[in-house]
């Protein structure tokens, strides 16, 4: 889903759904890295449940980084997952259960992505190395500078698809890290770890989705669990809305448009590999102290409030006066379902919608008036009312010409201003500071035309010298402008825009501009979109109406994924192209019911059917050959070369590849032939596997599972709910399992092995429901809404004292504001007045320097208060309002952490604000030894009918877990 | 354009003689293929049914698929502009002889997006196989190796005759065109071989065309095809065709082009050899197999058939037993023709012929009317 520009507009738009991420680094003394103890109450003022991980977001940036150099071998790469891993634990530090996975074989339905990305992926590494070794020689050629080549194997990111050598690896190295967690790490040692890799069938995130799911459904399920999952696409905010989980909070890295990268040739930032001059380094900070650290460049990391975006929504949604009673929960199932129209993996977006024209906006207001014409909603727990999806179609429609006349005035506004801004952006210099331009400039020995003799050497070095100061002049112009538009943060954010737009469009100058045969803004489009696209004549309805058809069977597909799982493995949208809103019309027949009993494909099966001809190497020998031999019967799967459609858009990949699609009825006939050739080893790959559950020796799940592995009872067998916080599923013994006091090999040589394992693994299966049980898609009864943070609707107009709203910026109404005491002003002050005449003494202005662009990174939150942050640091924090270091001891008195005694190394406390109207304000503590931990519990979570009833287990010991209020 | 609309009208008549295949043809459809697409691709599947003898109408098998593979490769490559490795174009491109696809969708690859040079030979022969502009549907690309074995002769042939007729005061209706024609092969060490067929062996001559006397020439050198002529008696078809082969080298060069001639029709009855043009050039009816040419010990028959709507007015249908019993260079062969009788010829057959800037079609002038 079209990744930023969704988040990008939904942030701008909900900004209060972001809350930045506290993290506490850890601390290093005497050159010995104490870890975090994640143990503690979570510096978000916010205790999180379960973590999922959708790993394939983590997996891709720590193999393939863009914004540093890459690892050198595989083994680096795991060290940089496992690092990530850490840093996510320690900043969600779940308590009860953390879930990995891996994007396994995913549905057909997505594997014309899958072979795009892949295709391109391919031809772009090819295409970098050349690039990169022309541009070398051309550089040394000139004399210039280049750190010398490393040695190391291009790391084909292809790889990163289930059934290679890759993943099966990766798969091997998670289970040694979730063992070395759960014996070491005290933070990891109550919660129940699920890994489901790349030999279980679905995406990664719908596999999470699906556990939800089935946990949902199933009577023990805790409807208070507060879920977070992590990953950036933004499809999973859709899916954390579908799920109608009232806390369910997504984490992601911050997305900062336009970062600069390194250059791939030179290692420097500030310019593109094509634009390399192999000048040495210029310096960062006078003594070169900011060398390795660019301000600002590691990645922070954000949390959506779903809750929050839940609240928005209602808003927004909330219709008056309807013929029946208004339903939120309905509501949100028809914004999301509207959203799959704006863009998403499965299909081709529709050509009159597009996030940055506010096509969701027109959506809802259709939307409304659709609920009041047909009398009620359009989707129901994932099955979808065509009727009402042909009206809002046909609603679209009628705009459609307009929205294609204005896309073009805007998009000939765009570029204009993209114009002048090059105009103006000409005079700043390129290149480092001490190079000197006009006939200073530095010119190569040898080359054509010899540097003539320097004339009127004394206005030349005027002109230097006042086009540095006017340059200064304009930068700081500038970013005061960008302050005191966005303010804070934003505006050091949108310095970074302006240098990165600044690029394009002098890119845009130098590139023409891609012809537009369909030229949707004239008259005629539909019958030239036609041609051009499909190459069919307007008057061909027969196909016509297949592609609507098709469309339409996607748009049910797409919803029911989401809300029930995978209805088909086979299904999938055979065109390149979306037909446009107004050709939906009698779509009411046009769908039924999709093939119930499809499978997915095996895992090598999936990497015949997306990977290119070039990355073959991942597979057996034989098999390689049918995707190069002319006489392979599935030759035209594997083009060499491909179009691709630009499709208004500028780049190669932002255009539509055309690659032909995979008929599995002839692939799976042309594997069978070379099924045998497959290796014992390659076999074991290519079948499907399980989910596996890990948990630590203290977990009171441990003994059971090991009770199983004596008894080799060899059925699946029940988890008890009561030991795993209501957790169901059914578990199996594992061939190869981890058991406590059975060493555990480590499978990175720079790792070493677990002498002391006291994990615990075990095969584990969702719950299981009958092919035609249908998930509810609603609130569970007894969950309790979050409390409300947005500022009440009538707050303005003299309510205010009733609604006893305050703004809120992290998940804690109540949190502490830092304060600067008077020292700080005085320091403040004596700086702000030295440096920047005339700012005022709070001035918002940036500090001098070259370093107010980026986002300074957070000082470590030293609970002890170890040292003092440089000065800058704690004015930023300030400033910007980011919450405060976490210090216990001095913050939050009343706090206390206790022994939890025996074995239990770790605290157990519970801080529970008053419920109701106190707002907290008299929040206190409570320590409870571990014998009525159960009882406490019950209270806790105070008032869930659906839960308590008829159970007579006890309950699961409370993780340890603080309330914050 | 006509030709295109030929295509499709040959299979859709082969579709009507041979029910039976129609819903097995039909089922190979693809889900996104659009009629013109699914067309172009049916013929082509159809054009290379029989090289593939494994395939077996009604059953899956390998052979099928490979062919399938193949058409759809041809498909995407024509409609989506995807590339394949040489050998598989080299092989489409092969296959794909004669099948016209008019007004084919001009793509740009990523290659090609990204400013890949490398588009010499390759951008060449693409344009050979995608035929892709509307005006010049039959731009033939670069023959592999005949052409280039043939083409030395043909450039010192081209200058003998360009002697000859500036020795006969240039070229005009009054020469002895075929004199000029074998004087200068025999000068340049080669023999003209020419073959004749009467006009009445033609069985279904278009109902309007009552005159059925008369002869009908082709010529060749080094099997290489140079024209067809048609005459009251032998002589008189001979000078014809020499005439029509001396138009050819009024230019500036004459290139000798590979093309081919396709066989269509029934399976089990009888086949269609259609000429092509090749360029401004066409080649007019096909009497002899270039093969055949160059062993002479086969045995061939030739007659016409109705065939308007691919060649107007007629195309040759081979059948076997033809003999040729002597070649000597200079009395040219004379081929008997008996009965028509069933067989199956490779649908496609390599045919090689001169191609001359000024070069008329023959087509616009018809054999039956002269």
């Amino acid at each position: 889903m079209g990744v930023p520009a969704f988040f990008r507009w939904l942030s701008r738009k909900y900004s209060t759904i972001v809350v930045h991420c506290t993290e506490e680094r850890s601390k290093e003394c005497n050159g010995v890295r104490i870890p975090v103890d994640t143990s503690k109450p979570n510096p978000n003022e916010v205790e999180f449940d379960n973590l999922y991980l959708d790993m394939n977001g983590i997996i891709h940036p720590c193999t393939h980084p863009e914004d540093k150099a890459a690892p050198k071998n595989e083994d680096e790469m795991m060290v940089a997952i496992f690092e990530y891993m850490d840093r996510l634990f320690n900043i969600v530090r779940p308590r009860r259960v953390l879930y990995m996975a891996i994007d396994g074989v995913a549905p057909r339905a997505k594997m014309n992505q899958q072979r795009s990305r892949r295709f391109r992926a391919s031809k772009e590494g090819v295409e970098l190395v050349e690039e990169k070794s022309r541009i070398r020689e051309e550089i040394l050629g000139r004399g210039g500078y280049l750190p010398p080549v490393e040695i190391k194997e291009r790391f084909d990111s292809n790889c990163i698809t289930p059934g290679t050598e890759f993943m099966d690896n990766l798969a091997k190295c998670l289970r040694y890290y979730v063992a070395d967690r759960l014996s070491n790490d005290p933070g990891w040692r109550n919660i129940t770890v699920i890994l489901s890799d790349a030999s279980v069938p679905g995406e990664g995130e719908h596999k999470i989705m699906d556990y939800i799911r089935r946990q949902r459904a199933q009577p023990h399920h805790d409807p208070n669990t507060h879920h977070c999952l992590c990953g950036a696409d933004a499809d999973l905010i859709m899916l954390g809305l579908a799920t109608h989980e009232p806390n369910f909070t997504i984490i992601r890295e911050e997305f900062k448009p336009n970062q600069p990268r390194p250059c791939a040739m030179c290692g420097q930032k500030g310019h593109e590999i094509k634009d390399c001059q192999g000048v040495a380094r210029e310096k960062q900070g006078e003594h070169d102290e900011f060398a390795d650290t660019m301000p600002g460049s590691e990645q922070e990391f954000i949390f959506i409030r779903l809750c929050v975006l839940r609240e928005y929504l209602e808003r927004e949604l909330t219709m008056a006066s309807l013929p029946f009673p208004f339903d939120f929960e309905r509501t949100v199932d028809d914004w999301v379902f509207m959203c799959f129209f704006v863009g998403n993996d499965f299909l081709p977006h529709l050509p009159s919608l597009e996030i940055r024209e506010g096509a969701i906006d027109r959506l809802v207001g259709i939307y409304k008036d659709v609920v009041h014409k047909t009398g009620g909603y359009i989707t129901e727990n994932g099955f979808v009312k065509l009727e009402s999806v042909e009206l809002i179609m046909q609603a679209i429609g009628v705009a459609e010409d307009n929205i294609f006349k204005k896309r073009k005035e805007d998009d000939e506004g765009f570029k204009r201003r993209n114009k002048d801004k090059k105009k103006r952006m000409k005079a700043q210099q390129q290149g480092p500071a001490y190079m000197t331009a006009g006939q200073f400039a530095p010119q190569a020995l040898g080359g054509r035309g010899r540097p003539g003799v320097v004339q009127n050497a004394r206005h030349q070095a005027f002109d230097m010298r006042m086009q540095g100061r006017d340059q200064h002049n304009k930068d700081a112009a500038q970013s005061l402008k960008a302050m005191m538009k966005n303010g804070g943060q934003a505006g050091s954010s949108d310095g970074q825009d302006g240098r990165g737009v600044k690029r394009k469009a002098e890119d845009s100058d130098s590139e023409p501009e891609p012809e537009d045969n369909v030229r949707l803004w004239e008259d005629g489009w539909k019958q030239r979109y036609y041609k051009t696209k499909f190459d069919v004549d307007a008057t061909d309805d027969d196909f016509r109406k297949k592609v609507v058809k098709s469309y339409v069977e996607g748009l049910c597909w797409v919803l029911r994924y989401y809300y029930q799982g995978c209805a088909s493995w086979k299904w999938y949208f055979p065109f390149h192209y979306a037909p446009f809103a107004s050709d939906f019309k009698d779509i009411k027949g046009m769908f039924t019911d999709f093939e119930l009993g499809t499978k997915p494909f095996k895992p090598l099966e999936q990497l015949m059917g997306v990977f290119p001809a070039a990355s073959g190497n991942f597979l057996p020998q034989t098999w390689q050959s049918l995707m190069s031999n002319p006489e392979s019967s599935i030759i035209d799967f594997y083009p060499d070369d491909f179009a691709i459609d630009l499709n208004g858009k500028k780049y190669a990949w932002q255009g539509v590849a055309l690659l032909p699609f995979v008929d599995e009825r002839r692939l799976r006939a042309a594997l069978a032939e070379v099924y045998p050739n497959l290796s014992p080893e390659e076999n074991k790959r290519n079948s499907l596997g399980s989910d596996m559950l890990f948990v630590g020796k203290s977990h009171p799940c441990c003994d059971f599972i090991q009770e199983l592995y004596r008894g080799e009872s060899h059925e699946g067998t029940e988890m008890p709910a009561e030991l795993c916080h209501g957790i169901q599923g059914t578990l199996n013994l594992d061939e190869d399992p981890i058991l406590p006091d059975k060493p555990v090999q480590s499978p990175i040589p720079m790792l070493r092995d677990i002498a002391q394992n006291t994990a615990i693994g075990v095969k584990y299966k969702d719950p299981q429901y009958g092919e035609t049980f249908v998930f509810k898609a609603v609130i569970l009864p007894g969950a309790k809404m979050p409390e409300k943070v947005l500022k009440p609707g009538d707050w303005e107009r003299g309510n205010r004292g009733r609604g006893n709203w305050r703004p809120q910026l992290g998940f804690n109404s109540n949190r502490q504001q830092v304060h600067l005491d008077q020292s700080g002003f005085r320091a403040l002050g004596h700086s702000m007045n030295r440096q920047q005449q005339g700012g005022g003494q709070y001035s918002n202005a940036p500090p001098p320097g070259n370093y107010h662009q980026g986002n300074y990174s957070r000082p470590s939150h030293s609970g002890g208060g170890g040292h003092l942050p440089p000065f800058q640091h704690s004015r930023q924090q300030g400033l910007l309002g980011t919450p405060p270091p976490y210090n216990p001891q001095q913050q939050y008195p009343r706090q206390q952490y206790g022994g939890g005694g025996g074995g239990h190394g770790w605290d157990r406390s519970t801080q529970r604000g008053g419920h109701g109207g106190g707002q907290g304000q008299g929040g206190y503590h409570q320590q409870r030894g571990q014998d009525d931990r159960r009882g406490d519990r019950r209270g806790d979570r105070g008032g869930q009918p659906g839960y308590n009833s008829g159970r007579n287990y006890h309950l699961p010991p409370p993780e340890r877990k603080y309330n914050w209020s | 354009m006509a030709e295109g609309r030929n295509g499709e009208d040959i299979v859709s008549e082969y579709l009507d003689q041979n029910p039976h295949l129609v819903e097995w043809v039909e089922s190979l459809r693809g889900v996104h293929e659009t009629n013109k697409q699914w067309h172009a691709r049916r013929e082509f599947f159809l054009r290379n049914m029989e090289t593939f003898p494994t395939v077996q109408p009604g059953f899956p098998s390998p052979s099928l698929d490979r062919l399938l593979s193949l058409s759809i490769c041809w498909a995407n490559h024509i409609f989506l502009g995807c590339r394949y490795p040489q050998p598989v174009m080299d092989r489409i491109k092969e296959m794909a002889e004669g099948v016209v696809v008019n007004d084919a969708p001009v793509r740009k690859t990523r290659d090609e997006i990204m400013g890949k040079g490398k588009r010499t030979a390759g951008g060449d022969d693409d344009s050979c196989t995608r035929r892709t502009k509307p005006g010049n549907p039959f731009k033939q690309g670069p023959p592999p190796q005949a052409p280039a074995e043939h083409q030395p002769f043909f450039n010192r042939l081209y200058k003998a005759v360009a002697w000859k007729l500036v020795s006969a005061g240039g070229f005009g209706p009054n020469l002895d065109h075929f004199e000029i024609l074998r004087a200068c092969t025999e000068s340049s060490k080669e023999s003209l071989s020419c073959v004749f067929v009467p006009l009445k062996d033609i069985p279904d001559l278009p109902a309007a065309r009552t005159q059925k006397e008369g002869q009908v020439c082709e010529l060749r050198c080094q099997t290489v095809y140079l024209g067809t002529g048609y005459g009251r008696d032998e002589a008189a078809a001979r000078a014809m065709a020499s005439k029509e082969a001396l138009k050819a080298f009024q230019g500036r060069k004459v290139t000798v082009k590979i093309c081919r001639r396709r066989f269509n029709g029934h399976l089990d009855s009888f086949r269609v050899g259609m000429a092509r043009s090749v360029g401004p050039f066409s080649i007019g009816c096909a009497c002899l197999l270039p093969t055949t040419m160059e062993k002479c010990t086969r045995v061939v028959r030739v007659w016409f058939t109705k065939c308007h709507h691919i060649f107007p007015p007629f195309a040759w249908v081979y059948s076997q037993t033809m003999h040729f019993p002597s070649m000597s260079p200079s009395s040219g062969l004379r081929g008997e023709v008996p009965r028509r009788s069933r067989i199956s010829f490779p649908p496609s057959i390599l045919t090689l012929a001169i191609s001359g800037e000024n070069a008329k079609l023959t087509q616009d002038q018809p054999l039956g009317a002269t």
